[in-house]
């Protein structure tokens, strides 16, 4: 077992979504594809601070762009997004503990009409 | 029971289930049972060794064509009692497991089930609290980029 890094893949995803301006990006490209620009257009922020959002979202897995240019459109990812979602169910003990109950009373109700 | 050391980086989730505490252990221990259970969706058993250093390994699908692994190593098998374990996706790049106690009581032929689970570091239990919401929204989304990607 290596050092504690934070650089796992969830970790990097859980990062990536941790800053509203990012969840709101992705809320829009969930849409379709976006520019640059058009991404930056609902934020008071600068360009710069723009593109370290989208270098995060990127390097994160969550978002894909065009190589070429860069104002070729960023387009959502969603593979990252179902690794954390998965993760988060598998440790959701109300929820699992919900499904040991259900199937443990099915189980004794089965052997008893048995 | 308040100044808890680990209280930071620790979750703990109890339960009364209606059932003896033998059929409850097993329903943690045993493939034909735990696949039934665990998962949100149906787990596939790739390997399972109940014993100290032993490990159950499984997947279950995710809701587009991505399989998922998972791993857990026991650490602690006191049948009927106790078990502890590691837990964590089944990959190279996986984040530091998490040590899962959990401890089985019997209640006159109910059995009161606890689990602690405990986190490498507080950042992350916090993620696995705070951001079921935030993911939840999140997974709304890519079930809307997915339906969108497919009209």
């Amino acid at each position: 077992m290596g050092n504690k890094t934070v650089n796992d893949k969830l970790s990097l995803t859980f990062s990536a979504l941790a800053h509203p301006i990012r969840r709101a990006m992705l809320e829009r490209l969930a849409e379709g594809p976006a520019t640059v620009k058009e991404l930056a257009e609902p934020f008071d922020i600068s360009m710069p601070a723009i593109s370290k959002h989208l270098q995060v979202l990127e390097r994160a897995g969550l978002i894909e762009r065009g190589r070429e240019a860069q104002w070729r459109p960023a387009q959502l990812q969603t593979a990252p997004l179902e690794d954390v979602s998965q993760w988060l169910e598998n440790l959701n003990w109300e929820n699992n503990l919900d499904r040991l109950e259900e199937y443990l009373r099915n189980l004794q109700e089965q052997k008893e009409s048995e | 029971m308040m100044a808890n050391a680990t209280a930071d980086r620790e979750i703990v989730v109890n339960r009364v289930i209606d059932a003896p505490r033998e059929l409850v252990f097993e329903a943690f221990t045993e493939p034909e049972h735990i696949e039934q259970w665990w998962a949100p969706r149906k787990a596939t058993t790739h390997e399972m060794d109940v014993q100290p250093g032993g490990v159950w390994r499984y997947s279950q699908p995710g809701r587009g064509e991505a399989k998922q692994s998972f791993k857990i190593e026991f650490v602690e098998i006191s049948r009927p009692a106790r078990l502890v374990y590691n837990y964590g996706p089944d990959s190279a790049d996986a984040p530091e497991p998490v040590r899962t106690t959990v401890t089985f009581e019997d209640q006159g032929g109910k059995t009161q089930v606890t689990l602690q689970l405990l986190f490498a570091t507080a950042a992350a239990r916090e993620q696995a609290v705070k951001y079921g919401a935030i993911v939840g929204a999140m997974q709304a989304l890519e079930n809307l980029a997915d339906h969108l990607a497919g009209v």
